[in-house]
C-alpha cells in the first residue's frame, strides 16, 4: 500500500524544484541556476510534459494563481531521509511563488498548499508522474466547459471580466461559448426524440452558429433555429464547420434548394466557386497569404469601392470569412 | 472628436446598461489587447456590447458632422439596423456632435422606416456627457 501523503502548508523557500528530473534536465541545463518561472514552463513544455495544466498556458496558470489568490491543487513534495524536500509534482507552480515573493507581488506567497510524502522510493515517484501525465485528470469537453461557463453567468452572476480572470481564454470566446450552450438546450434538445440522443459532440456546431452572420443568414432566409438544429442532427452540416459557409449557400437559391434536400456539401458544389483543392493543394498558407496581399494592393480603387459598398456582395463576404479566419489563426498563435 | 464619441458610447453603455454586466467590444486605441468588435454585415462597428445567453444586444458608432452625410454611414447604419432587427432587444447607439443630433435622429428614423426595423431601439447621444 503506498504512503497516501499529508497535506501541509510549506515555506516554499524550503523547496527544491525537481532540477534533476531526467525528462527536463538537459533543457535546464541550458538556463544555469538562476530559472525563472518561465523557463520552467517552456523546459516542461519542451519536454512534452506540461505538469498536468494541460492547455493553460503559462500566462493563464500565472493570472489564475493570482486571481484565486493562491493555487488550488496541492503540489506534491517528497521529504528526503535528510528533511529537505523536492518538487514531485507542481515545479512551474512553486517557481511562480517564488517569483511573486521576489517581485513583492501583493499577497502571502511564502507557504503552498502541498502534499508531502516522506522517503518517498524512485518507483512511487515515477508512479506519481505517470498517473498525473499520463493518465492525467480528464479535461472537460467543451460542452461540459460552456455549461460551467453558463452557470457561472447565470447562476453565480459572475461578470464576463471576472469569468474570463478565472477561466483564461478571451472574453469573445466566453459568450460564444454560453451562448452555443443556451442555443444547444432551447433549440437542439427539443428536436431530439429522447435525451439520449444528445449528442454534446455538436457543441462546435453551436459554436459556429454564433460567429458573425449566421444566425442572421438563417433567419433572414425564413429558416428558425430550430431548423438549424434539426440539420445538425440529420448531419447535414458535416463536418461542423461548414456551417461557416451557411450564409453563402442559403443565400443561394439553387445551393438553399440542393442543401435542405441533400446537405452543404452537396450545396457547396452549386456554388459557383473554384475547385479550391484542385488549384491550390500544392500551395502553402505563407504563399496564399503573400498572394493575396499582392491582390489586395493591387486591386484597383473602383473594385475596391464596390466592396465597400456592396458588403453583401460574394467577394465581400469570403473577404470576410478570410478576415475572420486570420484574425482567429492570429489570434490562436499569439496565445501558443 | 470620434474617439472621444466612441469613449463617449463606451461610458453611456457602461452607465445605462450596468445592471446586465455586458461584454462590452470597442476599439479605443488606450487598451492594449482589448478585444474588438466584430464585423457586422461587412462593417464593424465602434462598439458591441452584449449579453450571455442573449438577452439584449448594443451596436455602438460615432460619426462627426461630416462622416453622418455619406452614403458610406448610411448603409453602415442600415446594415447595423438589419442586424439588431434580428436580435433580441436591439439597440443602436450613435454618438454624433451636439449640432448634428437633430440629423443624426431624422437619418436613423428614415432607416428604420425603410427597413422596417421600428422593433430597435435607436438612442442618438453628443459628446456632451449629461
Amino acid at each position: 500500500m503506498a504512503d497516501i501523503g499529508n497535506h501541509e502548508t510549506v515555506l516554499v523557500e524550503d523547496i527544491e524544484l525537481d532540477k534533476d528530473n531526467p525528462r527536463i534536465r538537459k533543457f535546464l541545463e541550458m538556463y544555469g541556476d538562476n530559472i525563472t518561472p518561465e523557463q520552467f514552463y517552456l523546459a516542461l513544455g519542451a519536454a512534452g510534459d506540461d505538469e498536468s495544466e494541460s492547455s493553460a498556458s503559462f500566462e493563464k496558470l500565472k493570472n489564475s494563481i493570482l486571481t484565486n489568490g493562491g493555487i488550488i491543487q496541492p503540489v506534491i513534495l517528497n521529504r528526503r531521509a535528510d528533511g529537505t524536500l523536492v518538487c514531485i509534482e507542481g515545479n512551474t507552480r512553486v517557481a511562480l511563488y517564488t517569483s511573486f515573493i521576489n517581485e513583492k507581488v501583493r499577497g502571502d506567497w511564502t507557504r503552498i498548499p502541498s502534499l508531502v510524502y516522506d522517503h518517498m522510493p524512485r518507483e512511487q515517484i515515477d508512479a506519481i508522474r505517470l498517473q498525473i501525465h499520463l493518465v492525467g485528470t480528464r479535461p472537460w469537453d467543451p460542452y461540459s466547459k460552456a455549461k460551467y461557463l453558463h452557470h457561472l453567468r447565470t447562476q453565480e452572476f459572475l461578470s464576463f471580466e471576472r469569468i474570463v480572470e478565472f477561466s483564461g481564454g478571451r472574453k469573445k470566446e466566453v459568450v460564444e461559448s454560453i451562448n452555443a450552450f443556451s442555443d444547444m438546450e432551447q433549440y437542439y434538445r427539443p428536436v431530439l426524440s429522447d435525451d439520449s440522443e444528445f449528442d454534446t459532440r455538436r457543441f462546435s456546431g453551436f459554436v459556429e452558429l454564433q460567429k458573425p452572420g449566421i444566425k442572421e443568414a438563417i433567419l433572414a432566409t425564413g429558416f428558425t433555429l430550430t431548423d438549424f438544429s434539426q440539420w445538425i442532427h440529420d448531419d447535414k452540416l458535416s463536418p461542423l464547420n461548414t456551417v461557416r459557409s451557411l450564409p453563402r449557400i442559403l443565400r443561394n437559391q439553387k445551393a438553399r434548394e440542393v442543401f435542405v434536400k441533400q446537405d452543404a456539401k452537396a450545396a457547396m458544389k452549386v456554388l459557383d466557386r473554384p475547385d479550391l483543392n484542385k488549384v491550390l493543394s500544392e500551395v502553402g498558407i505563407g504563399a496564399l497569404a503573400q498572394a493575396l496581399t499582392q491582390a489586395i494592393y493591387a486591386l484597383p480603387w473602383r473594385d475596391a469601392e464596390r466592396l465597400r459598398s456592396e458588403p453583401a456582395s460574394d467577394t465581400a463576404q469570403q473577404l470576410s470569412e478570410a478576415a475572420s479566419a486570420l484574425a482567429e489563426l492570429m489570434t490562436l498563435s499569439e496565445s501558443l | 472628436m470620434h474617439l472621444h464619441l466612441v469613449g463617449r458610447i463606451v461610458s453611456y453603455v457602461r452607465a445605462e446598461y450596468q445592471a446586465y454586466q455586458l461584454a462590452v467590444f470597442h476599439d479605443l486605441p488606450n487598451l492594449l489587447g482589448a478585444e474588438k468588435p466584430p464585423r457586422i454585415g461587412g462593417f464593424v462597428p465602434d462598439v458591441f456590447a452584449i449579453d450571455a445567453p442573449p438577452s439584449i444586444t448594443i451596436l455602438g458608432e460615432a460619426k462627426t458632422v461630416e462622416d453622418l452625410e455619406t452614403e458610406h454611414s448610411r448603409e453602415q447604419l442600415a446594415a447595423f439596423l438589419t442586424f439588431l432587427r434580428l436580435q433580441p432587444s436591439g439597440i443602436l447607439v450613435v454618438a454624433v456632435p451636439w449640432q448634428a443630433q437633430a440629423r443624426a435622429k431624422n437619418l436613423v428614423a428614415q432607416l428604420q422606416r425603410q427597413l422596417q426595423c421600428a422593433g430597435v431601439r435607436a438612442i442618438v447621444i453628443t459628446e456632451l456627457a449629461g
